[in-house]
């Protein structure tokens, strides 16, 4: 075999074998079940919900980041629910607007693509992570709760979950 | 016998052509990419503009892997992160001309090659077709293509440059002087 023909096959080699895994760690496309993170927004929570009592209101901090989904608009959180076996609050786009008291934002995200308003509960764009703080209108007993983050047109199985305690 | 000769001749160079398409699209599109960053938009390297193109590699953050750590690098340091963006639109347009025109082809078919590599940190990135992924994939494969045919030695700069001084390796040294010029 000549050099220009093994080099070439060489290369060739480099170029399949960089085509197939990229695409089988991006999509599986190469062996297992398909899959595409970039479809559906998916929020999670960077850090555990701090949550404390202040002055009649209860707090709570959640960091937040949209790990999933599509890069071109935020995806938003419309709905939170905290709950416990006997209290249940939920807040609804504009519920979850007039609670938060300070949003906190990623420091690499330069476009700062973060905020809330009034029809879309908390919003962010893919990839960043903020800290929203709220002041939930009621101050929540001492317990144990947990809280759920839902995102439009996806089910409740897919939404946030995390827990806290207020003491 | 001269006949023979003529007909594998004619052969290599319609090989060689059928190359141009390839070089214009590949070409074309590291053009295309330079030139709306630091030609037609200004705006996207600077980093206090909205339009900033450092502001989308944020969406790469979630699934970038190994890259992540490097990303967020750029990202703290916008300086850092604008003064690479500027010098990557350059490559860009350095490297889009030169397979256009078919200049020192297999060189920039090497560098192309490196340039859609890195493209792998967005590669998951894709709602409706696998897109990204895609983008990478034909990249890196025309860029090697060209480079493995020398595509520029027909109807390119290298032909010139081939009938001028004939076979250049890289370097004369073991291995590298495998690897031509053009």
């Amino acid at each position: 075999m000549k050099a220009f023909e093994a080099g070439a096959i060489l290369f060739t080699i480099i170029v399949v074998v960089a085509i197939l895994a990229i695409g089988q760690i991006s999509y599986g496309n190469v062996y297992g079940p398909l899959f595409n993170d970039s479809k559906k927004p998916k929020f999670e929570f960077c850090s555990p919900v701090d949550a404390f009592n202040k002055d009649g209101h209860t707090y709570i901090a959640l960091n937040i980041s949209d790990v999933n989904g599509p890069d071109a608009y935020p995806a938003s959180v419309t709905e939170i629910i905290i709950e416990n076996s006997t209290t249940k609050i939920t807040l609804n786009t504009s519920g979850i607007a007039s609670s938060v008291v300070n949003v906190t934002k990623a420091s690499f995200d330069l476009k700062k693509a973060v905020g809330y308003n009034d029809y879309s509960g908390l919003y962010m764009c893919l990839g960043t992570d903020a800290v929203f703080l709220l002041k939930l209108p009621v101050m929540l007993s001492p317990g144990h709760y947990t809280i759920y983050l839902l995102t439009p047109a996806l089910p409740m199985k897919a939404a946030a979950k995390s827990s806290f305690t207020i003491s | 016998m001269s006949g023979k000769t003529e007909g594998k001749e004619d052969l290599e160079n319609v090989k060689t052509i059928s190359y141009l398409p390839l070089r214009f699209a590949v070409g074309w599109m590291w053009l295309d990419g330079g030139l709306r960053k630091a030609v037609l938009k200004p705006a996207k390297l600077d980093p206090s503009s909205s339009s900033f193109v450092l502001n989308k590699v944020v969406t790469f953050l979630p699934h970038a892997g190994l890259f992540k750590g490097p990303l967020l690098s750029f990202l703290q340091d916008p300086s850092l992160g604008a003064t690479f963006l500027a010098i990557f639109s350059a490559f860009e347009i350095i490297v889009g001309l030169a397979l256009i025109f078919g200049f020192l082809s297999r060189l920039f078919g090497f560098i192309a090659g490196g340039m859609a590599l890195s493209l792998a940190p967005a590669a998951w990135l894709g709602s409706t077709c696998e897109d990204e992924w895609q983008i990478l994939a034909l990249l890196l494969a025309g860029a090697v293509s060209i480079m493995i045919a020398g595509a520029g030695r027909k109807y390119g700069v290298d032909e010139i440059l081939y009938k001028k001084y004939g076979d250049k390796p890289i370097i004369n040294a073991p291995l590298l002087k495998y690897i031509r010029l053009w």
